[in-house]
C-alpha cells in the first residue's frame, strides 16, 4: 500500500469515527436535529449538546488520540525500540502527576491553565530521564523498567497528593488521573490543549529526518548530517507538549503510541518517518472509537476510556514481550 | 590532499587516547589504519568525523570541518561505525537511500542524481540482486557490504569505514575490500581500519600503523610491516612470506618478555 | 469494669467482681443521671448533640463536625475535641454515652457494645418530617428534653407554614452536583425540593437515590432551577467544574446559583430547615402565589 493510500484511508476512516462520535450520547437526537444543531447554533437543547457538549468530546477524541498515536511513533523511531510510546515509559503518568500537583495544592485557584502547566513539567521530566538512560546505551529491559518505576512512583504520588487534598472529593478523583476520560468537557479544555499539541505536533514533524537516520545507530546519524542535540531537543520538546497537553485534560491513556504503530507497521516500508501520520490518523480513530465504546457498552454510567484502551492494549504488550522475548534482552 | 591531520590530540578521562597525531591522504587512496586494541584508531575515525572533541587541526578536501554545519560535513565525510545497526526491518534499497540524506530535504521527491548515486553504490558493492530484501534478514558479510553501500552513496571524497571486515568470512572480506578498491579507483578515498594484516596488505595502498596513540610508521605495506615493527607494535611474532599474490603476514606466537 | 473510688478489701474486690459479672453492664447504672461525657462518632448525631447539648456536655464530636461545607454548626465543633470514630479513641475517652449512626462503622459499634459502652444509633433518616422525631430523642438521651421540645416544635411550624404555602403549578429545579450527580426520589434533597414547592427533575426522570445525571439530560430537560454547591476555592476539583460546564450557562431560561447554604442537605438535621426556608424564598421570587404577588 502505498504512503498516500494508507493516510487517506485512514483519515477517512478518522473522519467517519469523529461523525460518529458526535452522533452517540444520552439525549436521543436525529442525525437532521443534530446536524442542525451543530451548524445552526441557537438556543435549542440540540445545539447547546452537539456545540458544547458533544463536538468538544470528539474534538478532544481525535486530538489526544492523534498526538498519543505520534508520540508513540516518534518515540519508537528515536529510541530504535518498538515497545516505547509514553503510557509505557510512563511519560503520561508523570504528567498526571504534576497536573494534579499544580492544580489540587490550588496554586493556581482553580484555574483550568493550572492543568497542563503542570502536565508538561511533570512529562518533561519523565521524557529527559529516559533520554538520560537511553544514550547510556540503555537495553529495551532497562527502557521498560524505568518506565514501570517512573509509573508507579507517579501513581503513587498522585494519590498522595488527591489524598492530602483539604476537599474531601478530591481522594476520588484518582480514577480519573489513572484512567483517562473525556466525559463532561468543555470547549474550554479543547482551548488550552489545541495550541500546545500543534506546536509539539509541529516539532515532532521537524524530527522525521532523525529518526530516519538514526535507524542506523546515532554516530551513523550524526555522521550523516543530524545535528543530535536539535534531534533529541525536538523530539523530547514535542513529546512532552503533546502528551502534557493530552494528560492535562482526559487523564492518562495509554497504549495508543503502542498498539498504533504496532499495527500499521507492516502497511508501510517500516522506515520511522512514514509511520508518524498514519500512527496519529490511526491513533485518533483508536481513541475515537473506544469513546464511542464507552458510551454504548454502560449508556448508564461510563467506563474510563483508559480501562477500554487498557484491555485492548495490555495484552497486546504482552503478546508482544512473549513474541520478542529472545530479542529483548 | 583529501585528508589532512595535523597534531591531533584526543583526551579521554586521564589517557591520552591520541597523542600528537599527524598524517594525511591523497585522492584515491585506500589507508588502512591498524594498531592493537585501545592503540587510538576507533578514537582518530570519530575525531575525523566530528563525533569526538579533540585538539589540533583537521582538514578535509581543504575544508576545516568544524566550521561547517552538519550537512555539510556529511557531504565530506562518510563514516561506517564499528557497530552494525539496523533498527528496523527496511529493504536494502531504503537502507542504502538513507545515505543521500545531506543532500535531501524531508519529503522530497528522490531526484535522478539521488538514483544513480544509490544505484551506483549498490553496483559497486555488488549488491544490486539483494535490492528489495529485508536488510536485517540479510547474513552478516551482506549486511556489512549493504551498510558500505549506504556510505558508498553518500558521494563523499573520504570514507572513514571502522573496523568493515570484523566478523566476515574470508570471501566476504575480499568482495569487501574489493569494493573500496573499486571506489578508490573512482578517484574516492578510504581510511579503513583493520586488524587482519595480510588483509591489510594486500588491498591497502598505504597503511598507518598506530601505538598507543601515535604513529609507530606510515607507509607502502611492504615497508611498515616489518617483523621487527610488528613485535614492537604487536607484542606478536611473525611469520612474512611473499607470494605471488602480495605479503602474507602470519602472527606465531607472543613474543617474550 | 468497675469502676474504684476507695482502695477495697481483697475480698470485698471479689464480691463486687463476681457481682458485676452476673449483672448486666454497669455503665446503664448511670444513665438516671444526666450524662456528662458525651461522643459522637458520626456527622449527623454531630448536628443534633451540638444543637441540644448543654455546654460542658460534649466530650467530643466526629472530625467532620469542623467543615463549613458539611457541618452547619462548625462554629460550636472547633470548640471542642475531635475524633475519628475509632474504637481505642472512644475507649481513652470513657464516655458515658456514645451516639452514631447505623451506618457507621459497624465493626466499630459492634466493639464498643461489647466492651460494655452505652451506644445510641441513630438511622440515616432521609425524610424532613422524621426530623423532629430525632430531636426528641436526641433530647431525651441528652436529659435535654426542654431544649429539644422547643426545636422541634420551631421546627414543625416552619415547615407546616411552608406545606400550606405550596400553590401550583410547581417551577422544576435540579441539584447538580460534584461529577453531574443528583439526588433524586427518596432523599432528603428530594422532599425539602417537595416541601417548599418545587419539582425533583431527577425524580421525574427515573433517578432513585442520589445518582449520575448526564449532562445531556439537562440540558434537555431545561429545568427553572439549578442548584450547585459553592466552590472551594483553595481546595478545588475536577467534579465541581461539572455542574459549571459551559453548556449549563447558556440555558436561557435556567437560574443557576448555590442557593441552599452548605451542610444543610448533609444530614437530615435542625438546619435542614434552612434548606427549606431558602427554597421557600427561592420560590417567592422565581414563581410567586398569587396570595403572595398580591400581597407584596
Amino acid at each position: 500500500m502505498t504512503a498516500l493510500r494508507l493516510n487517506i484511508s485512514l483519515l477517512v476512516l478518522m473522519l467517519l469515527l469523529f461523525i460518529l462520535s458526535l452522533g452517540v450520547g444520552p439525549a436521543e437526537l436525529g442525525f437532521r436535529e443534530s446536524f442542525h444543531g451543530l451548524f445552526a447554533g441557537g438556543g435549542e437543547a440540540a445545539a447547546i449538546i452537539m456545540r458544547k457538549i458533544r463536538l468538544p468530546r470528539a474534538l478532544l477524541g481525535l486530538m489526544i488520540g492523534f498526538t498519543l498515536g505520534l508520540s508513540g511513533a516518534v518515540l519508537q523511531g528515536f529510541l530504535r525500540n518498538p515497545l516505547a510510546e509514553p503510557g509505557i515509559i510512563g511519560v503520561s503518568s508523570t504528567a498526571a502527576f504534576g497536573a494534579v500537583l499544580v492544580f489540587y495544592s490550588g496554586l493556581a485557584g482553580s484555574a483550568l491553565y493550572a492543568l497542563p502547566a503542570g502536565a508538561l513539567m511533570g512529562a518533561l521530566i519523565a521524557v529527559i530521564a529516559l533520554l538520560a538512560l537511553s544514550a547510556r546505551g540503555g537495553s529495551t529491559l532497562t527502557l521498560i523498567l524505568a518506565g514501570v518505576a517512573l509509573s508507579s512512583l507517579s501513581g503513587a504520588l498522585t494519590s498522595l497528593v488527591l489524598n492530602l487534598s483539604p476537599n474531601p472529593f478530591a481522594a476520588y478523583e484518582i480514577i480519573f488521573w489513572l484512567l483517562g476520560a473525556l466525559k463532561d468537557r468543555s470547549m474550554d479544555h479543547v482551548w488550552i490543549a489545541a495550541p500546545l499539541m500543534v506546536i509539539g505536533g509541529l516539532l515532532i514533524a521537524a524530527s522525521a529526518r532523525a529518526i530516519d537516520a538514526l535507524s542506523l545507530g546515532e554516530e551513523a546519524a550524526a555522521s550523516m548530517g543530524i545535528h543530535m542535540p536539535r534531534a533529541r531537543l525536538l523530539i523530547v520538546a514535542g513529546v512532552a507538549l503533546g502528551v502534557g497537553a493530552a494528560t492535562a485534560v482526559a487523564g492518562t491513556i495509554g497504549f495508543i503510541g503502542l498498539v498504533v504503530p504496532h499495527l500499521i507497521r507492516p502497511l508501510t516500508n517500516r522506515m520511522p518517518s512514514a509511520l508518524l501520520l498514519p500512527s496519529a490518523l490511526g491513533g485518533a480513530a483508536l481513541l475515537l472509537a473506544s469513546d464511542v465504546a464507552v458510551r454504548v457498552i454502560l449508556p448508564a454510567g461510563e467506563l474510563n476510556v483508559g480501562v477500554l484502551t487498557a484491555l485492548i492494549g495490555a495484552p497486546f504488550f504482552l503478546w508482544l514481550v512473549a513474541r520478542a522475548r529472545r530479542e529483548m534482552l | 590532499m583529501v585528508l589532512s591531520i595535523i597534531n591531533l590530540s584526543v583526551k579521554l578521562g586521564d589517557q591520552k587516547a591520541v597523542d600528537n597525531l599527524s598524517f594525511d591522504m591523497n585522492r584515491g587512496e585506500v589507508v588502512g589504519l591498524l594498531g592493537p586494541n585501545g592503540a587510538g584508531k576507533s578514537t582518530l575515525m570519530r575525531a575525523i568525523t566530528h563525533l569526538q572533541l579533540h585538539d589540533g587541526s583537521i582538514s578535509i578536501d581543504g575544508k576545516d570541518p568544524a566550521a561547517l554545519s552538519s550537512n555539510e560535513r556529511a557531504r565530506l565525510v562518510a563514516y561506517l561505525p564499528q557497530t552494525r545497526t539496523i533498527g528496523w526491518r527496511i529493504t536494502v534499497r531504503d537502507l542504502v537511500a538513507l545515505g543521500r540524506m545531506p543532500f535531501r530535504a524531508f519529503g522530497t521527491r528522490e531526484s535522478a542524481t539521488d538514483r544513480e548515486a544509490i544505484e551506483a553504490a549498490l553496483e559497486l558493492t555488488d549488491t544490486q540482486h539483494l535490492a528489495s530484501r529485508i536488510a536485517s534478514e540479510l547474513s552478516g558479510g551482506e549486511q556489512a557490504r549493504v551498510l558500505t553501500a549506504r556510505a558508498v552513496a553518500q558521494t563523499t571524497p573520504l570514507m572513514v569505514a571502522d573496523e568493515p571486515a570484523s566478523g566476515l568470512d574470508p570471501a566476504h572480506q575480499i568482495m569487501l575490500m574489493q569494493a573500496l578498491r573499486r571506489l578508490a579507483s573512482q578517484g574516492r578515498s578510504v581510511l579503513v581500519s583493520l586488524h587482519d594484516l595480510t588483509l591489510a596488505a594486500r588491498w591497502c595502498d598505504r597503511v598507518v600503523l598506530l601505538d598507543k596513540g601515535s604513529v609507530a610508521d606510515e607507509g607502502r605495506p611492504d615497508k611498515v610491516f616489518t617483523r621487527q615493527r610488528l613485535a614492537t607494535v604487536y607484542g606478536v611474532r611473525t611469520q612474512i612470506a611473499h607470494s605471488a599474490d602480495g605479503l602474507v603476514i602470519t602472527p606465531t606466537d607472543l613474543v617474550e618478555r | 469494669m468497675v469502676r474504684r473510688r476507695k482502695p477495697i478489701s481483697f475480698f470485698s474486690g471479689l464480691a463486687i467482681i463476681a457481682g458485676a459479672a452476673l449483672a448486666a453492664p454497669v455503665f446503664s447504672d448511670l444513665a438516671e443521671a444526666q450524662p456528662q461525657r458525651v461522643m459522637s462518632l458520626n456527622l449527623c448525631t454531630d448536628q443534633l448533640a451540638l444543637a441540644l447539648a448543654a455546654p460542658s456536655q460534649l466530650a467530643s464530636v466526629s472530625f467532620l463536625a469542623r467543615e463549613p461545607v458539611m457541618s452547619p454548626e462548625h462554629e460550636k465543633a472547633k470548640a471542642l475535641p475531635i475524633n475519628h470514630g475509632r474504637a481505642e479513641e472512644v475507649f481513652l475517652a470513657s464516655p458515658d454515652l456514645v451516639v452514631t449512626g447505623t451506618f457507621s462503622l459497624h465493626n466499630t459499634t459492634q466493639l464498643l457494645k461489647k466492651l460494655g459502652f452505652r451506644v445510641e444509633e441513630f438511622g440515616f433518616n432521609q425524610q424532613l418530617e422524621a426530623i423532629p422525631a430525632d430531636i426528641r430523642r436526641m433530647g431525651e438521651l441528652l436529659e435535654r428534653q426542654e431544649e429539644a421540645e422547643r426545636l422541634a416544635a420551631a421546627f414543625e411550624d416552619e415547615l407546616s407554614s411552608a406545606r400550606q404555602q405550596l400553590c401550583g403549578p410547581a417551577p422544576t429545579m435540579l441539584i447538580y452536583d460534584q461529577n453531574g450527580v443528583s439526588p433524586g426520589a427518596g432523599t432528603l434533597a428530594h422532599s425539602v425540593m417537595e416541601a417548599a414547592g418545587f419539582r425533583n427533575l431527577a425524580a421525574e426522570q427515573g433517578l432513585n437515590g442520589v445518582g449520575p445525571f448526564p449532562l445531556e439530560a439537562v440540558i434537555e430537560s431545561r429545568p427553572d432551577v439549578i442548584v450547585t454547591s459553592s466552590a472551594t476555592g483553595n481546595a478545588p476539583t475536577l467534579g465541581e467544574m461539572v455542574p459549571r460546564h459551559p453548556a449549563l450557562k447558556t440555558l436561557p431560561d435556567t437560574l443557576i446559583g448555590d442557593f441552599i447554604p452548605d451542610g444543610t442537605l448533609s444530614c437530615a438535621s435542625p438546619a435542614t430547615i434552612l434548606a427549606v426556608r431558602a427554597l421557600v424564598e427561592l420560590r417567592r421570587r422565581i414563581a410567586p402565589c398569587r396570595r403572595e404577588r398580591e400581597a407584596q
